[in-house]
């Protein structure tokens, strides 16, 4: 019945004598909302990293949808539908919000020689993820100009435009008030209710145990648990090392 | 292939916060398409014109130097504006142009037609040269690499003694595209509508460049790498790309000029040169469409309305540049263009048609 779509065997990530990511595996089924906590320094960006392709794993396997992926460069890397995003938001600061999201739907599907101008189906697809993201009325705004939130659902929306099967989100809720945490979980929710894989680092506990089904909690670049979010708050590793006693009962 | 870990670890870098005298215009213009074309009515107009107004070989000569330099200065723009590549290779791609087709010429009788043909494609190929190297540096380092590759021909060229490439004496007396015979001033009005041609064409090209997903591409790489290879941007290919559109006409220009001036010498490569062309781009606007276009006649108008001050013009250009890129580091044409704007809202309130090219003759 369910299906692996990200298998990490044995991944090693050095920087120099440190271990940022030491012999990690895991295993994210399609369809599930899979959650990765830990402290400040555990390696989960190294991690991202690794499997966005943007910086290569010591050793270890990454298998996305079956194939090895550890080596493959970035841009190849989205293009087979792994699409992330980043902890500082980031922006194509001299274009609009529409063009942000252009950058995904014209070039994240496939390798491709540019034509002159976009064709219908890449404006359509760019179309769906502005509408999906609730910023279809600000599509022509600069998006230097957008605030930190708006900022977020935009990478997200750019991430949507390549039609990803694993979509990865580094810390989306960082910096916002809780209004917005609210307006981004339900937004996650609605993707993931739509079928996509999602995989999701958080620091705000709230919002990461109310959306995982499953929970991985690195440190010092090792697993130090992983299950549910049950599972985790029970667990009494993690509630030495990372969420404290009051918030491992809350 | 990967960007170095340090980039992108905890603190992935941030583009929002633009580099000081970094370009942070936002491209391409989002005015309205009417008053660009308005815009654009009027500069052809006055390029077709001037010729006939500015009827001396003097002016004529300074005519096609803008439309070379013109040309050379939208090229550099585009990797370096645009694309965000500190190539400092742009003049030595000028000279690879030019060299080219005159020792084709020279040395082996090529029509001058195919010389020049010949001085784009070297510039492409050696553009290669200049950019497989610079695909895995970053800023400073690619400018050194760039300014190596430049100082490596002027040194080859310079310590020639064999005369094959002219040494530091140059070549002459291969060029002209045949025109040689024609009344000083009829050759000069052809050299100017051709060199207006070589302008046209390279501006229009980079202008479709820029409106495309290419276009789009290359701000990308350079708003945010690590962002946009995320959504599927070849870095490489693209930056190669970059590399070889910005050295075709920059190549065929330098070709065009050796033709132009029947001469061609190591004083070429000149730093000081380089260093005007920056000054015209960086005064005009850099990483905007018309600041590399206004800046190139602004300033090569100056360098000859102040020729009675002679060396002081370097200095004058040294302290303009400085001036623009601590007080206006977008250039004079954002200025320009809300002074443009205002124009074309108060004429589009009137419900007045804008005025179109007029005399054009």
């Amino acid at each position: 019945m369910t299906e692996t779509i990200l298998e990490c065997a044995g991944v090693n990530r050095y920087f120099g004598a440190l271990a940022a990511v030491n012999g990690l595996s895991f295993q994210v089924e399609r369809g599930q909302l899979f959650g990765i906590a830990g402290p400040n320094g555990a390696g989960k960006t190294t991690l991202f990293n690794l499997l966005s392709g943007h910086v290569p794993a010591s050793s270890g396997t990454i298998r996305f949808k079956g194939e090895e992926i550890q080596g493959l460069p970035p841009h190849r890397i989205c293009h087979r539908g792994l699409a992330r995003t980043f902890q500082i938001p980031q922006v194509f600061g001299s274009g609009t919000i529409e063009e942000n999201v252009l950058v995904g739907a014209y070039f994240g599907r496939r390798e491709r020689l540019p034509a002159f101008g976009f064709d219908r189906e890449t404006r359509s697809r760019a179309d769906r993820a502005l509408e999906m993201t609730g910023l279809g009325a600000h599509r022509r705004a600069p998006a230097h100009l957008a605030s930190v939130f708006d900022k977020k659902r935009l990478m997200m929306a750019s991430a949507l435009a390549t039609e990803p099967d694993l979509l990865m989100l580094d810390e989306p809720f960082g910096g916002l008030n809780h209004g917005e945490i609210d307006d981004l979980i339900a937004l996650i929710r609605r993707l993931h209710g739509a079928g996509l894989t999602i995989l999701l680092i958080e620091h705000v506990m709230r919002a990461l145990m109310a959306l995982s089904e499953r929970v991985l909690i690195m440190h010092h670049g090792e697993e130090l648990a992983e299950g549910t979010p049950d599972e985790i708050r029970r667990n009494s590793h993690v509630i030495q090392v990372y969420l404290g006693r009051t918030a491992g009962v809350a | 292939m990967t960007a170095r870990p340090e980039e992108l670890t905890q603190t992935t870098p941030s583009p929002a916060a633009p580099v000081a005298g970094a370009p942070v215009a936002t491209g391409v213009s989002v005015r309205s398409a009417g008053l660009d074309r308005t815009v654009l009515a009027l500069a052809v107009g006055a390029a077709l014109v001037a010729p006939w107004i500015l009827h001396t070989p003097y002016w004529l000569n300074l005519l096609v130097l803008i439309c070379i330099y013109a040309t050379v200065n939208q090229s550099w723009n585009l990797i370096m504006g645009f694309a965000g590549i500190w190539s400092f290779g742009q003049l030595a791609l000028f000279g690879v142009g030019a060299y080219t087709s005159a020792l084709l010429t020279y040395h082996y009788g090529v029509s001058p037609f195919l010389g020049t043909a010949a001085g784009a494609v070297a510039a492409v190929l050696a553009s290669m040269v200049l950019g497989l190297p610079s695909l895995r540096l970053r800023g400073a380092y690619v400018v050194l690499l760039t300014l190596a590759f430049h100082e490596l021909l002027r040194n080859l060229i310079t310590n020639d003694t064999t005369k094959w490439s002219g040494g530091g004496f140059g070549l002459f007396g291969f060029g002209q595209y045949g025109l040689a015979g024609l009344p000083q001033t009829d050759r000069m009005m052809v050299f100017y509508y051709a060199a207006l041609v070589l302008l046209v064409l390279t501006n229009l090209i980079i202008w479709r460049i820029l409106k495309s997903p290419l276009g789009l591409a290359f701000r990308a790489l350079r708003d945010a790498e690590p962002y946009a290879v995320a959504r599927g941007i070849p870095e490489y290919r693209f930056k190669l790309l970059v590399f070889a559109i910005s050295a075709f006409f920059t190549g065929l220009a330098g070709a065009f000029y050796a033709n132009f001036l029947d001469a061609v010498g190591p004083s070429i490569f000149d730093f000081g040169l380089m260093m005007n062309l920056l000054a015209m781009i960086v005064i005009g606007g850099w990483g905007t469409f018309w600041g590399p276009i206004v800046g190139t006649i602004l300033l090569l108008y100056l360098n000859e309305a102040l020729r009675d001050i002679d060396e002081w013009r370097v200095l004058i250009f040294g302290l303009l540049m400085i001036l623009f890129v601590i007080l206006l580091p977008q250039g004079l044409i954002r200025p320009l263009e809300s002074v443009a704007d205002r124009l074309g809202d108060r004429i589009g309130r009137r419900g007045e048609r804008a005025p179109s090219g007029g005399t054009t003759g």
